[in-house]
This record gives C-alpha cells, sequence and structure tokens, in this order.
C-alpha cells in the first residue's frame, strides 16, 4: 500500500505550481508537508508547446523518466498560464501504444525488397541501405537525384543541420520543408513586399488594436490562445470591433460584430475594393506614402503551378511571372478604381453595408487595426498577390510598425518561422533570408561554414509539390523525410504522391515518432525522437525564439531527427559527393568525411559536454562528444547577427522565456521598421523598410483573377480543407489521445442543409465526395461546428482513414508554390449501403 | 490502462513500453500506419457512424489535476457568442446551487496579469477551447501515459526495496 | 450526487521583505492555511485546503489585506473528491 494520500500528491502539485510560478526552488524542508518529499518531489522545466505557430509557453512535470503533468506557463507573455485543449494533453502525445522502437526496412527473404513487408533492424543495418543507396543515385545522377522533405517542426538546430547535409554535404538544394504547404505565400508577400521575412508587429499588438479584421482565418479553432486576447480585448473594450471574413461560417464568427461570408477567392477583390474606398475618401496617409512607399504594377495572368503540359499552363500569358514594373500613386489608384463596392458585393456576394463597415477601419485615421490571416490567403493559388494586397490597406493608411496597426501573417506550425523560413530550409534559400541563386550569397555561406568555394548548389531545388512529381517521374530517387506527415498532407495523393514513393526506382526513408500514413508508404521508416525527448528550440509567429531541455527519453531506440542527420554524415567522405575540380582546388578537404567537413569544424564542435545543463540529459552531445546543439545554433546564429536577424547568445534562451529578435544588445525587438522601437533604423528616418534597398515598401497593383479549378456541372461544389481546434495538422499526435480523439473522433463532410436535403441526404449519411482525380467516403454533418453556404463543403485533414488529399488539386500559387488547399470542384454521391 | 505491479524494474518508461509495444511491430507486416486499421492506403474504408455524446453527467477523473475537465453531457447547439455564454447559464458562481454543476475554477476570474475580476476574464470566455465533450466511441490506440499516483507508487516500490 | 469534495489551491504572495515575520504570523491565523515556502526576496506560497471556492476567494481577499502583502494571485487550484479517490483504488 502507498502511505501518500491523494490529497498529498495534489498539495505537492499546488506548491511546485506555484514555486515554479515564484521561480522559487522546493528546498526538502518544505516538502515535508507530504509524507516522504523525497518522492513526491515533481521536476518542473518550462518547453515549447508542440503545436502550432501560436508558441505557447508551457512547463512539464516530469518523474521517474516519464512526463507526468503540463501546464501553461504563467511566467510566458505569449499565453500567460493559458493553453488550448491540445495544449493541456501535450503529456500524452508521446505514449500512443505504436510508438516506433526500431527502424522498420521492408524485406523480403532477408533482403531489402520494394514490395516486402517490414522489418525490424538495427541502426547499422538502416544506415546501410540508405547510403548504399545514396551512393548509387549520387553517382548515377548527381545531386538531383536526391531530396529531402523536412518541417517547421524540426527544432532549429535540426533543419540547420538538414539544410546544411543537403546543400553543403550533398550539394543538393532539392531540400525543402512542409511550410511549403503553410507559409510560402506569406515569405513571398513579405520578400515582394518588404524584402524581408516574418511580422513587423507582435503579439503585444493584441492589447492595443481598436479593431480586428480576420482575412480567411478561423483563430478561435487554430490559433486559440491569440483568440483568447482578441477575445479579452474585444470584450474589456466595447469600442473594439472584430470583422470574420471567411468562404463559411466557423466559430470565430461567434465573435464577430461584423460578419462576412464571401465566395472563394474574391478576397482580392475585396482588398482592392478596400483600397479603393480608401483613396475614393480621402484616407490615404499622404505624408507616410509619400516618405516610404513605391508603387509597382505587377504582371498577371501568371498560371497556376501545375504541370507544364496542363492546359491551365499552356493558357498562361506570362507563367511563373513574379515581374513588375513602377507605377504612380495615380496609376495605381486608376487601376484599382474599377474595384467599386457595387462591383465588390457582385463578385464576392458580400453586402456592401458589410465591406463598407470593414473598409471604415481602415479608412479612420483614429482606428488602430490588426489584420490577421492564415491558411486562407496562403493556400491561394494567388497567395502571394493576396498578401501583397493586405499589406497595400495598412501600407496606404500608414497602420504598420506601432502598437496595433499590424498587419499580422500567423504561422501553423511551430517553428515554421524559427525553423522552415529562418533557418532557411526551402529549396532556394539559405539562412537570415538569402538565397541560393545570389553568388554573393553562396560565397557567405561558404565563408561561414568554412568550405570551398562552389560547395553550394546556384540552381533552385525541387519545392514540395515539384518534389512529389519528380518522385512519380523517377527523376528524384533517394528521397528522405523527417518530422511530417506528407502522404497525408500533400496535395493529389492518388495521381502524384503515392505513386512516388512507391515507384520501384526509388527509395524512400521516413523519420518519424509513429507509424503514419507516410511511414506505410515508405521502404525505411527510422524511429524518432520527439519534442522533449531531445534538447530543442522553436521560433514562433512574433519571431519568439524559445528553448527547451531533455526532458525524458525517447523509447527504445529512437534517435532525433538531427542525431539521424549527423550520424548518416559520417557515411560519405567528400571523394564520393563532391566533384574533382573542388577537390583538386582545395586538396585539404580530400578524403575527409562530410560529418568532419560539415560538424566537427572547429565551430560546431566548439563547445565542450561540459558546458551542457547538469540538470539535463542530452544523447546527441553525449554520442558526438560535443555539445552540438550549441554548436549548431551559434554557427547558425553568425548568419544573422549584424544583419538583422539577430538571436542572443545561446545560453540566454535557456533562462528566458523566449526572446523577439532581432536582440540587438541583449533587447528584444517588438515593432520593426520603427524608429525608437527597431535599433536597425535609421535615426530621422521615422519608417524605415530596410529590407529594401531605398528603405521603401511596395504597394502592388495587382487584379482578380480566377481559381485554377471552380465548380461545374459535374463536380458542383467547392471544397476546402483544414484543421479542427482538437487535432493539430494530419492527427499523427492528437489522434492517439484518447480524449482528444473523442472530443472529434472523424473527419465529416460539413455542409449546408438544403444542399444535403437536395442530395436526398441527411445528417450522418454516409457519402463518397471525389474530385477529377480521386473519392474519400465519410458522412454527413449540417449542425456541426462549421457552417458553409450553399455550394460549398468543409472536410478537415486530420483524418487518416479518410485521406481528403486523394481529393485536392495540386494547383499552387506560381510565385510561392503552396498549394490551395482551400478550392477545388467535387461532387457529393449517396454511399450505397 | 492498468499498471501492474511494479517490481524490481530499472526504468518505468521501458517496462511500460516494453508491456504495451504492439505484437505486430516485431513481426513482419504488410501496412503499419495503425490509425487506418489496415485499410491499404489507395483503398477508403467504411466512414464511421456519427457517435453519440456521451451525457452521462459523470465526472471524469482528470489525467493530472492541471488538466481541464471533460464535458460529461451533450452541448449541441450551446450558444457561446458575443451575446450569451450558454455553459455559465449553470456554471457560473451564482447558478450553481440552482444548477448543482460545478461551478468555474476561481483560476478563471484572473486576468492576464493575475489580478481578479469580478467575473470570468473574457480570455477564458470561449469554454469550448479547452472543455471538450467525449463521444462514446472506443480510442483508435491505447495511451501509455501513466498516471501521477501510479508513478509515485513505483517510486515508493522502488524505496522501499 | 452529494461529494465530499475539497477544493486544494496554491497562492502566490509578494510581500515587504521587512514585514515578512508579521506576515507569517498572520497567515498561520487562516484557518486551513499553511506555508510550506517562502524566501527573504519576500515570495510566499500558501497552500489552502478549504470545502469551497468561495472560501478561498475569502482567504485570498483576507491575506490580500494584511499589512505588508503587496500581492497576491491564485496559481493552482484543483477540487477534489473521495468518489474520484474510490474509483481509482478499486481500479487497480
Amino acid at each position: 500500500m502507498v502511505a501518500i494520500t491523494r490529497r498529498d500528491m495534489i498539495k505537492a502539485q499546488a506548491v511546485a505550481a506555484a514555486a515554479a510560478a515564484a521561480g522559487l526552488p522546493l528546498p526538502a524542508a518544505a516538502q515535508n508537508l507530504v509524507t516522504d518529499a523525497n518522492i513526491t518531489d515533481l521536476k518542473w522545466s518550462k518547453a515549447a508547446c508542440r503545436f502550432c505557430g501560436t508558441g505557447c509557453s508551457i512547463m512539464v512535470a516530469t518523474k521517474a523518466g516519464r512526463v507526468v503533468a503540463t501546464h501553461g506557463d504563467a511566467e510566458a507573455e505569449v499565453n500567460r498560464g493559458l493553453n488550448c485543449v491540445k495544449g493541456y494533453f501535450l503529456s500524452k502525445i508521446m505514449y500512443g501504444q505504436d510508438r516506433l522502437t526500431q527502424p522498420l526496412l521492408r524485406k523480403r527473404d532477408g533482403e531489402f525488397h520494394k514490395d516486402g513487408d517490414f522489418e525490424p533492424v538495427s541502426w547499422d543495418e538502416a544506415f546501410d541501405i540508405m547510403a548504399e543507396k545514396w551512393k548509387a543515385t549520387l553517382k548515377a545522377k548527381g545531386p538531383k537525384g536526391i531530396g529531402m522533405f523536412g518541417s517547421g517542426q524540426w527544432t532549429v538546430w535540426e533543419g540547420y543541420a538538414a539544410s546544411k547535409l543537403m546543400k553543403a554535404g550533398f550539394r543538393s538544394n532539392n531540400i525543402d520543408p512542409n511550410a511549403r504547404h503553410c507559409m510560402a505565400s506569406a515569405v513571398g508577400g513579405f520578400m515582394r513586399t518588404f524584402g524581408i521575412d516574418e511580422p513587423m508587429g507582435c503579439y503585444d499588438d493584441f492589447e492595443h488594436a481598436d479593431a480586428f479584421v480576420l482575412w480567411g482565418s478561423n483563430m478561435a479553432e487554430m490559433h486559440p490562445i491569440l483568440w483568447t486576447r482578441i477575445a479579452d480585448r474585444r470584450f474589456s473594450n466595447p469600442h473594439v470591433k472584430v470583422a470574420v471574413l471567411s468562404t463559411f461560417k466557423h466559430r470565430s464568427f461567434d465573435l464577430a460584430d461584423i460578419p462576412g461570408i464571401f465566395t472563394p477567392q474574391t478576397d482580392m477583390v475585396l482588398l482592392n475594393a478596400i483600397a479603393n474606398y480608401i483613396i475614393q475618401n480621402d484616407a490615404v496617409n499622404k505624408d507616410f506614402v509619400s516618405k516610404h512607399v513605391n508603387f509597382r504594377k505587377g504582371e498577371t495572368d501568371i498560371g497556376y503551378g501545375l504541370r507544364d503540359e496542363h492546359p491551365l499552363q499552356q493558357a498562361a500569358a506570362n507563367p511563373n511571372s513574379g515581374k513588375s514594373d513602377p507605377i504612380s500613386f495615380e496609376e495605381f489608384a486608376e487601376f484599382v478604381s474599377e474595384y467599386t463596392l457595387e462591383k465588390a458585393e457582385e463578385m464576392s456576394g458580400v453586402p456592401i453595408a458589410t465591406i463598407e463597415k470593414i473598409a471604415k477601419l481602415y479608412a479612420d485615421p483614429n482606428t488602430k487595426v490588426m489584420s490577421l490571416w492564415t491558411m486562407g490567403v496562403n493556400q491561394h493559388t494567388r497567395g502571394v498577390w493576396t498578401n501583397n494586397m493586405l499589406y497595400n490597406l495598412h501600407l496606404l493608411t500608414g497602420k504598420i510598425s506601432t502598437p496595433g496597426n499590424s498587419p499580422f501573417s500567423l504561422t501553423g506550425q511551430p517553428s515554421a518561422c524559427g525553423t522552415a523560413r529562418e533557418v532557411g530550409t526551402f529549396s532556394h534559400r539559405l539562412p537570415a533570408d538569402m538565397v541560393v541563386k545570389n553568388p554573393e550569397h553562396r560565397a557567405y555561406a561558404e565563408k561561414i561554414w568554412k568550405l570551398p568555394e562552389g560547395t553550394v548548389p546556384d540552381w533552385n531545388g525541387a519545392h514540395a509539390v515539384v518534389q512529389n512529381r519528380k518522385l512519380k517521374d523517377g527523376d528524384i530517387n533517394c528521397y528522405w523525410v523527417q518530422v511530417n506527415n506528407n502522404m497525408q498532407a500533400a496535395p493529389n495523393m492518388m495521381e502524384e504522391g503515392l505513386p512516388g514513393y512507391r515507384n520501384p526506382d526509388n527509395f524512400i526513408v521516413v523519420s518519424d515518432a509513429y507509424p503514419t500514413v507516410t511511414a506505410e508508404a515508405a521502404d525505411l521508416v527510422l524511429p524518432t525522437a520527439m519534442w522533449v525527448e531531445k534538447e530543442g528550440a522553436y521560433g514562433n509567429a512574433e519571431r519568439r525564439t524559445q528553448f527547451w531541455h531533455q526532458l525524458v527519453d525517447a523509447p527504445g531506440e529512437s534517435k532525433s531527427d538531427m542525431w539521424q542527420l549527423v550520424e548518416f554524415s559520417k557515411r560519405f567522405t567528400t571523394d564520393e559527393v563532391w566533384p574533382a575540380e573542388i577537390l583538386d582546388a582545395n586538396p585539404d578537404y580530400k578524403g575527409k568525411t562530410l560529418f568532419e567537413v560539415l560538424y566537427a569544424n572547429g565551430q560546431v564542435d566548439a563547445f565542450p559536454l561540459e558546458q551542457t545543463s547538469k540538470d539535463y540529459a542530452n544523447h546527441e552531445s553525449e554520442d558526438f562528444g560535443f555539445y552540438i546543439q550549441k554548436g549548431l545554433f551559434e554557427e547558425y546564429a553568425a548568419f544573422g547577427r549584424g544583419h538583422a536577424h539577430d538571436l542572443a547568445p545561446f545560453d540566454t534562451y535557456h533562462e528566458v522565456r523566449g526572446l523577439r529578435w532581432p536582440v540587438v544588445d541583449g533587447k528584444e525587438t517588438k515593432w520593426r521598421f520603427k524608429e525608437g522601437s527597431d535599433p536597425y533604423v535609421t535615426p530621422g528616418s521615422d519608417f524605415e523598410f530596410y529590407g529594401k534597398k531605398d528603405g521603401k515598401a511596395v504597394i502592388f497593383a495587382l487584379p482578380y483573377e480566377p481559381a485554377a479549378e471552380s465548380p461545374d456541372e459535374e463536380y458542383p461544389f467547392w471544397l476546402s480543407t483544414g484543421r479542427v481546434l482538437e487535432h493539430w495538422h494530419s492527427g499523427s499526435m492528437t489522434q492517439r489521445v484518447p480524449e482528444l480523439y473523442k472530443a472529434v473522433p472523424d473527419a465529416l463532410c460539413y455542409m449546408h442543409p438544403d444542399d444535403a436535403k437536395a442530395l436526398g441526404l441527411r445528417r450522418g449519411s454516409a457519402v463518397k465526395v471525389s474530385s477529377r482525380r480521386g473519392e474519400i467516403h465519410t458522412r454527413v454533418e449540417t449542425r456541426g461546428r462549421n457552417k458553409p453556404p450553399k455550394g460549398l463543403v468543409f472536410i478537415p485533414w486530420f483524418d487518416a482513414r479518410q485521406l481528403i488529399n486523394k481529393v485536392t488539386l495540386d494547383a499552387t500559387d506560381p510565385l510561392s508554390k503552396q498549394t490551395d488547399f482551400k478550392k477545388c470542384a467535387i461532387k457529393i454521391e449517396a454511399l450505397g449501403a | 490502462m492498468i499498471m501492474k505491479r511494479l517490481k524490481n524494474s530499472a526504468h518505468i518508461a521501458a517496462l511500460v513500453l516494453a508491456t504495451l509495444a504492439p505484437a505486430g511491430v516485431a513481426m513482419a507486416q504488410e501496412t503499419i500506419a495503425t490509425l487506418r486499421a489496415g485499410t491499404p492506403l489507395a483503398e477508403n474504408a467504411a466512414p464511421h457512424a456519427i457517435a453519440p455524446v456521451r451525457n452521462t453527467d459523470l465526472r471524469q477523473v482528470r489525467n493530472y489535476p492541471e488538466q481541464p475537465p471533460l464535458i460529461p453531457h451533450k452541448t449541441d447547439g450551446y450558444q457561446i457568442d458575443l451575446n450569451a455564454n450558454q455553459c455559465l447559464l449553470c456554471h457560473s458562481r451564482t447558478a450553481i446551487e440552482i444548477s448543482q454543476a460545478p461551478m468555474v475554477s476561481i483560476t478563471h476570474f484572473m486576468n492576464r496579469d493575475n489580478q481578479f475580476l469580478a467575473s470570468v476574464t473574457p480570455r477564458r470566455y470561449f469554454c469550448t477551447q479547452c472543455h471538450v465533450p467525449q463521444a462514446e466511441v472506443r480510442p483508435l490506440l491505447e495511451n501509455g501515459f501513466v498516471d501521477i499516483d501510479q508513478v509515485l507508487e513505483y517510486v515508493s516500490g522502488q524505496e522501499g526495496n | 450526487m452529494p461529494e465530499d469534495v475539497i477544493h486544494i489551491s496554491s497562492l502566490l504572495l509578494r510581500a515587504d521583505p521587512a514585514l515578512m515575520h508579521n506576515v507569517l504570523e498572520e497567515i498561520a491565523k487562516v484557518p486551513n492555511a499553511e506555508v510550506p515556502l517562502s524566501d527573504a526576496s519576500g515570495k510566499i506560497i500558501v497552500t489552502l485546503e478549504t470545502p469551497s471556492e468561495s472560501e478561498i476567494v475569502d482567504s485570498l481577499t483576507n491575506l490580500q489585506l494584511l499589512d505588508g502583502v503587496v500581492s497576491a494571485a491564485l496559481i493552482y487550484h484543483q477540487a477534489d473528491s473521495e468518489t474520484a479517490e474510490i474509483t481509482i483504488r478499486n481500479s487497480k
């Protein structure tokens, strides 16, 4: 029997929580209030939440090598003690019954076979076959024959280690993160308008704004903790207004003073109409515009990012063109003048009165406006344009970079900013907003990496959607997927993704904690340490970098993504993967392993094991013999320091609840581009958009263009996919938490009751949902939390049994290469009993 | 998940995993995506029926004290919007005498700066961000999370040996 | 159904370090309150075991009004019932 009562336990928890909040250690004497202090003591440590881009900080309690509790971190600015329901169940995400604990290889008769069954193998055998396949492909096809697909869920140093291994080690830019599906259009928007990535404002804007306008975003479900800050602001200050614009009614409408449902793709019309309204009503901030803004007109008719032979691509006048020409303010005014309120109402279906109310929020110089958007704008075949057009409104009115005036691009993944974007894991990027096409940028990277000139290749690698196409076509033959579930995420699974992975010419490796849909499509599955099973760092949507320690051990033989990458690098020598010209010109590099030239380079291995924390394990550092996370971070930080991306010293981040870069002289930056709050702004300039050479941001004249696929007689409904509050992305973590599973067990087809009735269906009817590309089987929901208008259905994508990406279209924004998951044409039929 | 008596185990994590690891992983298998329960990737399983929501009003044990309690009743059509919060009709401080429902935790009266307000803080207004009802379905998979009481029992067992 | 519920909570007080002694003496007089932890900078952790939520609020108010207390905040609160305990024990 146990001598401790349940209440003593709770009391001990209560004390521990308070001590954690107070920053007090728990001395033995204090623990005497329970029966045995040695037993009941819990270790509380901080960590970043594993889920969305909000970046909540949490406290994690561990005991006997187990995570036993989690709660919102009261000290954290982001969430001040709150979590959403997913965050409150973080304690259970690592303990799904089917955690992978050994590498699994498809085998037949004791050997690898593409059509074999999965059998457990050792790490040695796993790396042996991988290295064999990589070497054969590199020899036959060169660096373009291999590829890697990573994620905004990589920790900062994992993404950095991966990018370096691919771009400098294997000399292949065929590496892309799943942030391509998520944030690429946002990046494109930032680079085009400001010349530098990521939001200028921060979450402090929530407590300052007088109006919030949601453009296609459902923050109530997707960013619940930020939504609590909006709800707090709205209810506590009755003058505050919330406008919610979307293609269907959802939970965010519960807080909407100004609701609006628009026809898919016509957000572009609304944005131009509001720009026109601002100009027509003399609400342009002329002083700001004359000093800080240039106007340009973009090329139009740019296609839909489909395969080149697709009729829509053939029909485009300027496929994939991001070109633009300078114009005057008057020319811009003339350009948007056709977007009258009447035309906007006609095209979007939003009443003039509603559009005018929203336009007035932007136009009124005394109303501080925060615009918020995520996937509705980014997963859009004109996503970059729509981002540009959102900035247009804030630039025309000068409502930017000051508290409460904030065009805010929200993020979907925990480190889409910190890793995918800042580290430069995209196929065209290098750290600190640099790009592989720019010879100066490559030279800069090679200098920091202490690598020979010409190591980093000068070609843009294959992006997410093209990687799947190249796998199907047999152009990429070796492919490594880490920390994402792309077989469930990527569009057009039946025509592109699945045939690509199962192409007999290809060898597919998937690193994951759980046997996901993607793992099942692979040839080799590597068991992977997740979240607090390793020391980590994430960067959230407000440029906040947050660290955590390894708090528990990973099960079985699981290893972190970073360990896998660095360990794999030991199996290659420069002679095997670099061309003779480079080695002849740089004989010192001959015969070295990639591990030696990339990671044991005097920088990554500069910090000894003694510098790791005494209070926490660090398995990777113990294995490699040096503090590898610190080495990778410090080498990476060299890219951004002095270049407006300054990060604080490594050790600082283990002490604080995150800091927002640029961190200059120990001080974080809340509002960029504004004198007084951003140290990079030239004194006397007031505002300076220093991402552009002349310090001016760009307002773009861009028209409405139609979606890639619209409903027709045969496929009469719009399909939109997305997330639900209780599950994160593909559900590989949250579906394994029984409470979250039971909260929302299955994906459903949310549709208008009249549409259902017209098809002879009702709530609960089994249906086949199909497009020109594939089908799924699901059930009709007419009373749920999402209430689509007639002609549109919403089906979430978390459900591994209902792979809605069999139905979605692989059309992308031609500039950002991001898929439009919000618009394609489908039909719905009753499923025979 | 019920932990059996733990004896002389060097490491609780290892032990729990050993008892929970699905037998299949040790052998060769064709399909591994557990959540699809054997349906090949290219095929579509019959969709589950929409399950009813557990409506017993019986409270469930929390996994740890910080966990928000689950909702043990239906919430279909509940209004929680700019105009009204239907949950508070029963769970507010003044309503519980009549409703005999649990009062919202007093943490919910604290604002962002940890000060107490006269009523529930707006930051906690949307109840369903944290509290969710439960469908009457079996979990897809067991979860090996170990309750703190059981972890402590294990620890004290270790101390006693 | 009637349940024997007890509310366990913890509070974080910040007191004027010069008046710590008095504050601790006064807290000792509050029924159901204990001080498991405090430090010289004026941080005091108080645990409460009360039969209802309202008594937590009452105690918190009383503590806030004490001479030398600068602020008091509730950190943690859980209601625990006998039934829950029995359920757990029976499940083994």
